[in-house]
């Protein structure tokens, strides 16, 4: 009998799971099976790890519920099993310390069958690891590689500023391995193109393409739930009965979490001081309109209409339209005569542009959309009129001033967004 | 539930073998037709409620390359829709000796409809079963229930292939009886009813659903992945997939059957 010198491999899926879906179930049994046509691993378990309610999350529900969902949707499953040990901890845990925390599991259970003559692989394994893929197929240790499993939109969020501790995906990717489950392979494939550090790693990521198209999504079927459309079928019946029996995802348990920022932004990025800040419109005019128009200033945002469908209109990704989309940036600007300096600051991006009313110059949106536009601001009386010409047809903003009020119109192809901002004192 | 239309809902297909998405569609049209009611601009305008549904899995006569026997097919639908209180199937077109047009399937089931004592059908039919309780609802309507064709946008499509229909059999199945579309594309769907003006004359009877999940999940995609031993867990029930692999159907020498042979439909109206 020829003996099996195959990878284990176990298969860890991180996520809300606000409720696990037919396509949640899909994504392993996707890996599993080009995992398997390699003929260089064997998937020998998979495990769900629906994220704790400290991710604070819009419309999470309470992870014992997730928790019990997921388990109804893998009793079924001979290899699929959940793990509520993140669910269970307080505070939301990084991705990496998950993983972390699971191949430790590993290594212990591993340990507990022969101490001594584990301990030696697991040495031997910390060794390849540490130099790099050193002699792998002679080594058939006992403890199987632990990888991440994940759809495309998790991989991109690699690329998001702020989201991940550098050394987090070097860790992930380099240590571990994704298995990322994608319909647009090329589109996957060019991200980690172009991002170093996922090249580098590139042969410990596995692209596995999702032929069947299966995008159930959990908001949309939280949304139909809400709405008392049928979402059988899209979920294991099980799953479905449990949400009946329990009357789980009305209109309030989505607007749970709704005026919080997400726990991994908090972290990384500072932002505690905007966290517990809500900002109400406050209508208070000034009554000095006989001036001209003075820009000078900072101004607090107020209010942000149809950002989404300008940032979209920019071919802005998913990832950082989701976060950009919950600060409140100020605008900081410095007018003298028609030369202007205008900061956008916010803790996610800062956006400084400077030019002179009536001159055009090269701009470039870093950070933004990453695009280069021949921009021209003129004056409309004392409204600010700026087009950027480039890739984009029909974009530029207007700038006004109402009282102590600063109005901005974003546009972009057939997308306006309308934002306001309010004079800080 | 006074003045609503009762309302049944037919879908012919292969259902080789039947899937989620399948099912998917009597769900989606079914609550379409429950919260919206129609859009035409009559004034008597009515909402419907849909009572029954019936899976109508086509005959082996149909001659289409792949098809497994009907046997098979009517046997896995039935495993599908266990869980399903109203949704049932009905195997009288894959019984009969030919090829059945979509006209005749409708006529027969609209006849039945018509008189429920008169057609009860066989004992294996298990609609029967599943419309007992609301035999009484039926009866306490006004008038008999309506009979739509369930479809999806693909099948709309087909009307427009050369020698596959008969302009009248178009003109009965959209004018007589109904349809009701699910589609992800509506846009092109209505483009594609503006483009006919048979259609477009019986606009108030073509019901258009958006699908609001992006599920591709074709049978012929699925027959794909078992012949490559590839997984198809969570795209159709459990017990379908359990009843593939006993009977150890959907193989490589399964797909060639009636390989080269012209589909039955087309031999039919060029004669």
């Amino acid at each position: 009998m020829e003996a099996d010198t195959r990878t284990e491999v176990v298969l860890l899926a991180c996520g809300s799971f606000n409720p696990i879906t037919n396509m949640h179930m899909r994504l392993f049994e996707l890996a599993r099976d080009h995992l398997h046509e390699t003929g260089k691993y064997k998937v020998v378990k998979g495990i769900i790890s629906p994220v704790g309610d400290g991710y604070q999350k819009k419309g999470l529900i309470e992870a014992y519920h997730r928790v019990a969902m997921a388990v109804l949707a893998s009793e079924s499953s001979n290899w699929v099993k959940v793990d509520p040990w993140e669910s269970e901890q307080e505070e939301w845990v990084e991705t990496a310390k998950v993983v972390r925390h699971h191949h430790e599991e590993l290594l212990m259970s591993g340990q507990c069958k022969d101490e001594a003559d584990h301990v030696k692989k697991g040495k031997k394994r910390k060794l390849r690891a540490s130099e790099g893929g050193v002699s792998e197929k002679l080594l058939n240790t006992a403890v199987p590689e632990l990888k991440l499993l994940c759809g495309a939109d998790l991989l991109e969020t690699f690329g998001t500023p702020n989201l991940w501790k550098e050394e987090d995906i070097a860790e992930i990717v380099g240590k571990y391995g994704l298995v990322c489950v994608t319909r647009s392979g090329s589109d996957a494939q060019r991200f980690i193109y172009q991002s170093d550090l996922l090249w580098k790693h590139k042969k410990n990521i596995h692209l596995v393409n999702e032929w069947i198209t299966n995008d159930i999504s959990a908001t949309r079927i939280r949304r139909a739930l809400r709405r008392a459309q049928s979402v059988k079928y899209l979920l294991p019946e099980p799953v479905l009965d449990y949400i009946q029996s329990h009357n789980l995802y009305s209109p309030d348990s989505e607007e749970k979490n709704a005026d919080v920022i997400l726990a991994p932004l908090q972290k990384h990025a500072n932002l505690s001081k905007f966290s517990a800040v809500r900002f109400e419109e406050c209508f208070c005019p000034l009554l000095n309109s006989n001036m001209p128009a003075d820009y000078n200033g900072t101004w607090n945002m107020v209010s942000n209409d149809n950002f989404e469908g300008y940032m979209q209109a920019l071919g802005i990704d998913f990832a950082t339209r989701k976060i950009a989309k919950m600060l409140k940036p100020q605008k900081v600007i410095e007018q003298k005569g028609d030369f202007f300096h205008v900061q956008t600051l916010s803790s996610f991006r800062n956006y400084n542009a400077e030019f002179t009313v009536g001159v055009e110059f090269n701009e470039e949106t870093k950070g933004l959309d990453n695009r280069k536009c021949k921009t021209l601001v003129t004056w409309d009386n004392d409204r600010l009129v700026c087009v950027q010409k480039g890739e984009k047809n029909n974009r530029g903003w207007i700038h006004w001033i109402e009282g102590d009020q600063l109005f901005l119109e974003l546009s972009c192809e057939d997308q306006v967004c309308k934002q306001v901002y309010k004079k800080a004192d | 539930m006074v003045g609503r239309i009762p309302l049944v809902l037919l879908a012919c297909g292969s259902f080789n073998p039947i899937t989620h998405q399948h099912m998917r569609l009597f769900e989606l049209a079914r609550d379409h037709l429950h919260q919206t009611g129609c859009y035409c601009q009559l004034l008597y305008c009515r909402r419907y409620k849909v009572i029954e549904g019936i899976v109508s899995p086509v005959s082996d006569e149909y001659g289409k390359k792949g098809l497994v026997s009907a046997t098979h097919r009517v046997a896995m639908s039935r495993l599908a829709l266990e869980t399903s209180n109203w949704i049932g199937v009905d195997p009288w077109e894959s019984k009969q000796q030919h090829w059945s047009e979509t006209v005749e399937v409708l006529r027969h089931h609209y006849n039945r409809l018509l008189n429920p004592d008169h057609l009860k059908g066989s004992v294996q039919d298990t609609r029967v079963n599943k419309t007992g309780q609301d035999k009484q609802d039926m009866n306490s309507y006004p008038g008999s229930p309506q009979l739509k064709l369930l479809c999806g946008a693909d099948f709309l499509e087909t009307f427009k292939i050369p020698k596959l229909w008969r302009e009248e059999h178009i003109v009965e199945v959209v004018g007589k009886f109904g349809l009701v579309c699910v589609s992800r594309g509506l846009t092109d769907t209505h483009r594609f009813i503006h483009e006919s003006d048979t259609l477009t004359r019986h606009r108030h009877n073509i019901h258009l659903v958006r699908e609001w999940i992006q599920n591709e999940i074709s049978a012929t995609e699925i027959r794909r992945a078992l012949r490559r031993g590839q997984s198809v867990r969570y795209l159709l029930p459990d017990s379908v997939i359990e009843y593939i692999k006993q009977h150890d159907l959907y193989t490589a020498e399964s797909e060639l059957q009636n390989a080269g042979d012209i589909l039955q439909p087309l031999k039919t109206n060029t004669e």
